[in-house]
C-alpha cells in the first residue's frame, strides 16, 4: 500500500488529458449503464480521477477530500441499491451475479444521448471561462455540468438523478475551487455532496421497493 | 438562550411529540399544531426589548450564533416568514390530521419549518443556500411520504437548490473582491449575470417549474400544497433580501420588469395544462404553478406595496389550499392517488362536499368572487390594467383557461355513479370542508381583518 506522498508522486506522472480522457469515457459510462453496480462503480472512477485532478487547485488533504466525500456518498448508494436489489432478485429468483443488460427503447435513448453528448464535445469543445481556472480543467468541468444536466434528462430514477446532480457539483466545485479554496467553502461542497447522497439513498429505498413483487415479505 | 435556538429547540421536540404519537395520527397532528400555533403567537407578541420570556426561561433576541463560517441570527426581517410558516403548519397539519393523511407528516411539518429557519436566519446571505438544499432534502422526504411510491416529486425538489447554489457561491466571491469592478469589469458584469440566474432558478421559472407539478400529481394534496407555500415564502424572502442587499441588480435587470414576465408565463403556461388535464393529480399540481405565479405577479406589479400584498395573499391562501386539498384528498381515498377523469364516476353524487371543496377551493384559489382570495385578486388584476396592459391581457388569458380546466373536471366529477359500493365521504371530511368554507366566507366578508398582521409583518420585514 503506497504512502500518500508516494501515491501523489505518482500522480505527477499522469498528464491530464489521459485523466480528462478516461474520466469522459467513465462519466458516459455512468450514464448509459443500466446495471447500477457498473454505474456506480464508474462513478467511483470519476470521484477518483477527479480527486487527481483536483490536486493542481489545492493541496492534496483537500484534494482528496472528493475521494472522502464521493466514497461515502458510493457506500451510501451502493447500501440503498443492493438492498432494494437483493429483496428485488430474492423474490424473482434471479441470482445475484447476473448483469441486468436491458436493451430497451430507454436504454438506448440513454445511449443515443450520450453518444450525441460525446460527439458534441468532441466536435464543438464547448468551453466556458472560468476564471483562474486552467483551460483544460475548464473545459473538462463545462463537459461535467452539460454531462450532469443531460443525466437529469434522462429519467427519473433515483441514482440517475444523483449521477446528474453529483456531476453539476463536481463541475461547480472545479469553477468554485479554482477562485478560493479556504476550509470553509471546500467543507460546504462536500457538505452539499453528502446531504445529496443521504438523499438520493433514502430515495433508491423508497423508490426501488415498488418494483419488490411481494413488499410484505421483504 | 438565543430566540433562533428556542424555536429550533422548540419544533424539534414538536417533532419528537408527533412522532411518538404517530400511531394516533388525529394527536399526532393536533399536537404538532397546538404547539406551532403557540409559537406563531409567541413570536408575533415578542416585545421589541432585548429580551423576552419563554416556559420560564429568558430568550436573548438579538443574540447571534457562529456555525461553519456562518452567522445566524433571527431578525425582525426573518421573523415575518418564520412566522407565516408556523401558521400554515399549524393549519395545514391540523385539516390533515382531520383528514387521516400519511402519519409522516405531522412529524415533519415541524422539522421542514426548523429547516428553513436556519436557511432565513443564515447570514452571509449568497451562502445560506446550504441551508435551503437542506430544506428540499426534507422537503423531498416529505414529498415521499411514509410509503413506496414513485420519487418523481421527491428528486425533483432537489433540483432548483442545486442548480442555484454554484452561481451565487460565484457571485459572493467576485462581490467579496472589492478591486475587481474597477480591474475586470467583464468578471464583475459576470458576477451579476450569475446572481440574476441563480435568482431566476429559485423562483422556479418555466420550464424549472416541473418540481411543483410533480408534487401534485405524486405527493399527496396537503404535502404539495404546503411544500410548495413555504417555498414561496422562504424564497421570496430571501429574494427581497438580496434586492436590499445587492441594489445594483436593478442596473443589469429591473426586478419590477422581469417578476411580472416570469410570474404571467408561469399562470399561462398552467393555465393551459389545466385546460389539458387527463388527471386530477395533475390538474391540482397546475393549480398550485398557477398560485405560485399570481403571488409573484402581485409582488412583481406592486413593487414595494407589493409586500404588503403578498403578505396578506400568503396568509389567506392556506384556506382555499387546504379546502382544495381536503377535496382532492377525500376524492383520491376512493379512486386512488392522481386518478384519471375517465375513472372518475359519481363523486358529486357520493362525495359532494369533498367535489365541492376541490372544484370551490380550485375557483378561489384562481380569484373567483366568493372566495377569500378575491379582493386581492381583483386588485392585482387592476394594477395590472393601469401599469402592464400585455400583462393583464395575458393573465386574464391564463385565468380564463384556468376557469375552464376546473370546469372540465367539474364535468367529470358530475358523471352518474357506476359502482354502487362506492363509499359515501365521511362525516369527519365533510365537517372538516365545510367549516373552511364558512372560514373562507368569513375572511371575504371582512377582508380588513387580517390587515393589522400584514401591517406589522411588513414593520418586521422592512427592519433589513
Amino acid at each position: 500500500m503506497p504512502t500518500l506522498d508516494q501515491f501523489l508522486t505518482l500522480t505527477q506522472r499522469l498528464n491530464n488529458p489521459a485523466l480528462i480522457a478516461s474520466s469522459v469515457l467513465l462519466v458516459a459510462a455512468m450514464l448509459v449503464f443500466s446495471d447500477w453496480r457498473w454505474a456506480l462503480f464508474a462513478f467511483a472512477g470519476v470521484k477518483v480521477l477527479a480527486g487527481v485532478l483536483f490536486l493542481q487547485l489545492m493541496p492534496p488533504e483537500w484534494a482528496l477530500q472528493q475521494w472522502v466525500a464521493g466514497g461515502l456518498v458510493g457506500i451510501m448508494w451502493f447500501l440503498a441499491a443492493r438492498r432494494v436489489d437483493v429483496v428485488r432478485r430474492r423474490q424473482l429468483g434471479v441470482p445475484w451475479w447476473k448483469p441486468e443488460w436491458r436493451l430497451n427503447p430507454s436504454s438506448l435513448m440513454r445511449l443515443a444521448f450520450t453518444l450525441l453528448l460525446l460527439v458534441l464535445v468532441y466536435t464543438v469543445r464547448p468551453y466556458i471561462p472560468f476564471p483562474k481556472l486552467p483551460a483544460d480543467l475548464a473545459r473538462y468541468a463545462t463537459f461535467l455540468a452539460l454531462a450532469g444536466l443531460v443525466a437529469l434528462g434522462l429519467g427519473d430514477r433515483p441514482m440517475r438523478w444523483g449521477f446528474g446532480l453529483s456531476l453539476w457539483l463536481l463541475a461547480a466545485s472545479f469553477s468554485i475551487h479554482a477562485l478560493q479554496t479556504n476550509v470553509d467553502t471546500v467543507g460546504m461542497m462536500a457538505g452539499v455532496e453528502l446531504i445529496l447522497g443521504f438523499a438520493i439513498s433514502y430515495f433508491i429505498v423508497v423508490d426501488g421497493a415498488r418494483f419488490w413483487p411481494r413488499p410484505e415479505d421483504a | 438562550m438565543s430566540l433562533l435556538v428556542f424555536l429550533l429547540l422548540a419544533l424539534f421536540v414538536l417533532s419528537l411529540a408527533a412522532g411518538l404519537l404517530r400511531r394516533a395520527p388525529l394527536s399526532s397532528g393536533v399536537v404538532a399544531a397546538a404547539g406551532m400555533s403557540w409559537l406563531a403567537w409567541w413570536l408575533w407578541r415578542l416585545p421589541t426589548e432585548e429580551t423576552a420570556s419563554a416556559l420560564g426561561r429568558v430568550i436573548f433576541l438579538d443574540q447571534t450564533h457562529a456555525l461553519l463560517g456562518f452567522t445566524f441570527q433571527l431578525t425582525p426581517a426573518a421573523r415575518a416568514p418564520v412566522l407565516l410558516m408556523l401558521g400554515w403548519g399549524a393549519i395545514f397539519v391540523l385539516v390533515a390530521a382531520l383528514l387521516r393523511v400519511e402519519r409522516s407528516f405531522a412529524p415533519a411539518i415541524p422539522l421542514l419549518v426548523a429547516a428553513f429557519t436556519l436557511f432565513l436566519a443564515a447570514q452571509p446571505l449568497l451562502y445560506a443556500p446550504f441551508w435551503l438544499i437542506l430544506a428540499a432534502v426534507l422537503m423531498g422526504v416529505i414529498a415521499q411520504g411514509n410509503q413506496p411510491r414513485p420519487a418523481r416529486a421527491a428528486l425533483r425538489t432537489l433540483l432548483a437548490p442545486i442548480l442555484a447554489f454554484p452561481f451565487l457561491l460565484f457571485a459572493a466571491w467576485v462581490f467579496s473582491q472589492s478591486a475587481i469592478a474597477a480591474e475586470d469589469p467583464q468578471l464583475w458584469s459576470s458576477a451579476w449575470r450569475a446572481l440574476l440566474v441563480g435568482m431566476l432558478i429559485l423562483t422556479s421559472t418555466v420550464p424549472l417549474h416541473g418540481w411543483i407539478v410533480a408534487l401534485g400529481e405524486a405527493a399527496s394534496p396537503f404535502a404539495g400544497a404546503f411544500l410548495v407555500g413555504a417555498w414561496q415564502i422562504a424564497i421570496y424572502a430571501f429574494l427581497r433580501s438580496l434586492l436590499f442587499a445587492y441594489p445594483t441588480i436593478t442596473e443589469f435587470i429591473d426586478p419590477g420588469v422581469w417578476l411580472p414576465w416570469i410570474a404571467v408565463v408561469q399562470m399561462l403556461w398552467a393555465g393551459a395544462f389545466m385546460f389539458g388535464s387527463q388527471r386530477l393529480g395533475q390538474l391540482w399540481g397546475y393549480l398550485l404553478l398557477w398560485t405560485f405565479g399570481a403571488a409573484f405577479l402581485a409582488w412583481g406589479l406592486t413593487g414595494e406595496l407589493g409586500s404588503e400584498a403578498i403578505f396578506w395573499l400568503f396568509m389567506v391562501s392556506p384556506i382555499a389550499l387546504t379546502l382544495a386539498a381536503a377535496g382532492l384528498q377525500s376524492i383520491a381515498h376512493r379512486f386512488g392517488e392522481n386518478p384519471a377523469y375517465s375513472a372518475l364516476h359519481g363523486v358529486s353524487e357520493r362525495l359532494p362536499l369533498s367535489a365541492l371543496g376541490f372544484i370551490g377551493g380550485g375557483l378561489f384559489l384562481l380569484g373567483w368572487p366568493l372566495g377569500a382570495l378575491f379582493p386581492m385578486r381583483l386588485a392585482t388584476y387592476q394594477v395590472a390594467a393601469y401599469r402592464a396592459g400585455n400583462i393583464f391581457l395575458w393573465a386574464m388569458l391564463a385565468l380564463t383557461l384556468g376557469v375552464l380546466g376546473l370546469i372540465r373536471a367539474a364535468r367529470h366529477l358530475a358523471t352518474p355513479v357506476r359502482d354502487v359500493t362506492l363509499q359515501r365521504e365521511s362525516r369527519r371530511a365533510a365537517w372538516t370542508i365545510g367549516l373552511l368554507l364558512l372560514a373562507g366566507g368569513l375572511i371575504l366578508l371582512n377582508p380588513g381583518l387580517l390587515n393589522d398582521v400584514a401591517e406589522q409583518m411588513l414593520v418586521w420585514f422592512n427592519m433589513l
